[in-house]
């Protein structure tokens, strides 16, 4: 969250600088930077996993995004931009752990929840950082109407999760330390991952026109493809003598999302 | 740079300060206890909270308990007045840390283990137990059903300081 919110100081200190330059250039310079603050509503078209458990442990591929958008015009066809946001994503189905909801050492086996020996990450509703660049176009259609594809590449940087934990098993001594961990790989990651960074894909088409005489409004129709996938991974230890008595890999989804945007700006 | 050397000095001495708090004590005196004996009882663990049972238990959830039989008299031969004691070896918690456990079958194991062999290896401590039970050791090889004892032992330098024979309980 801190680190959320030091990024949204820079976002805001980054709008500041860049407004500034934009003012500056507009007297002369040939580059002139766009700068827009955009209300995006993000809505999953598929699961993060195939596996109930493993969706039920992350937030929905779902967000709320407020982002800051610089846009370079350099020619009509060609311009650059980069945006950062925070996206802000729903509670989880498994807000605070459920052991009923997870897989279990034996099938048709109880098992206690003997002692959580540690715990990363939360099922409530959390802020993320998102940052994407990429090119777009400017097409003037009419006299004050634009339409403005683009294509970028983003980072969305998710909450890891993980549970470690003793589970005793029904009618014997046999207890095993259990890890669920969401987004780590047991043979690469010593340690529990806090932030899951997420690549992705993005397409927007933007239709900027006329609201009133001074204000224009650009609404936007937004594809998000991740080429991150989150694996969900199971280990069980036997507690006493440290044999893995099991591991099991559920692989992730590559998620898609589709996204409805609003913008409201000065005629230009 | 006078400022500088005015606030280095404030630093040391603040934190000077802060060792002598710590040192000179005010964390909460310890009383030294020492074990005297031991007294074992059996633990059924099949269920979500391991109870101390005189019922039949599953062979595979049995647990040996033992709890401490210890004194708050010190253990020492000092004349004189000493320190409080602070930390170290004379917590409740750590009187049987220089004992070596040992568990002794007093019943045919199995058909392989006679009565009288030594079953140690087949037992494992483990820490979550019933509130006034101090430590237990699962049993993680099934032995056969029937009834059955055990005699729990603690040696110190090699020598048997403390022993107690379970009651007879039956294993199914």
């Amino acid at each position: 969250m801190k680190r959320n919110l030091l990024l949204l100081i820079a976002l805001i200190a980054c709008t500041a600088l860049l407004r500034a330059q934009e003012q500056r250039e507009s007297n002369g310079g040939k580059l002139r930077p766009r700068i827009d603050i955009q209300l995006v509503q993000h809505i999953g078209l598929d699961a993060w996993s195939d596996a109930g458990y493993v969706t039920d442990g992350l937030p929905p591929v779902q967000m709320t995004e407020i982002r800051g958008v610089l846009g370079l015009h350099v020619k009509p066809a060609f311009n650059l931009f980069g945006d950062m946001g925070i996206g802000i994503t729903p509670a989880s189905a498994m807000k605070s752990f459920d052991l009923g909801r997870m897989p279990l050492p034996n099938s048709g086996t109880g098992y206690y929840l003997r002692e959580m020996l540690s715990e990363t990450g939360t099922g409530k509703t959390a802020a993320h950082f998102k940052m994407t660049a990429g090119w777009f176009g400017n097409f003037r259609v009419g006299e004050r109407c634009r339409i403005m594809p683009h294509a970028g590449l983003g980072v969305l940087s998710m909450e890891g999760r993980s549970y470690e934990m003793i589970l005793k098993e029904d009618g014997s001594n046999a207890q095993y330390r259990t890890t669920y961990a969401w987004g780590r790989d047991f043979d690469y990651d010593e340690d529990y991952p806090e932030v899951l960074p997420m690549g992705y894909l993005t397409g927007r088409v933007n239709v900027q026109f006329p609201l009133t005489r001074k204000l224009d409004l650009m609404l936007g129709l937004e594809y998000t493809h991740f080429l991150t996938e989150i694996n969900f991974q199971t280990r069980y230890v036997n507690t006493f003598n440290e044999n893995i008595r099991k591991d099991i890999t559920v692989k992730g989804n590559r998620a898609n999302m589709i996204g409805l945007s609003v913008t409201l700006l000065g005629s230009r | 740079m006078n400022r500088c050397i005015m606030l280095m000095v404030l630093l040391a001495a603040l934190l000077s300060g802060c060792e002598v708090d710590n040192g000179g004590g005010w964390n909460e005196p310890l009383i030294p206890v020492s074990l005297k004996g031991i007294q074992t009882v059996n633990i059924d663990n099949s269920g979500e909270f391991p109870k101390i049972s005189a019922a039949p238990i599953k062979k595979e959830a049995y647990v040996v308990g033992v709890k401490w039989i210890a004194d708050d008299l010190p253990s020492d031969d000092d004349e004189y007045i000493t320190d409080p004691v602070r930390w170290g070896e004379q917590q409740y918690g750590m009187v049987a840390d220089h004992y070596e456990r040992s568990v002794v079958c007093l019943t045919p194991f199995n058909a392989d283990i006679p009565a009288g062999s030594n079953v140690s290896k087949y037992f494992k401590k483990i820490n979550y137990l019933p509130e006034d039970v101090d430590e237990g050791f699962a049993l993680l090889v099934a032995p056969d059903p029937g009834v059955h004892r055990f005699r729990m032992e603690y040696y110190y330098a090699g020598e048997l300081e403390f022993s107690h024979e379970t009651t007879a309980i039956e294993f199914f």
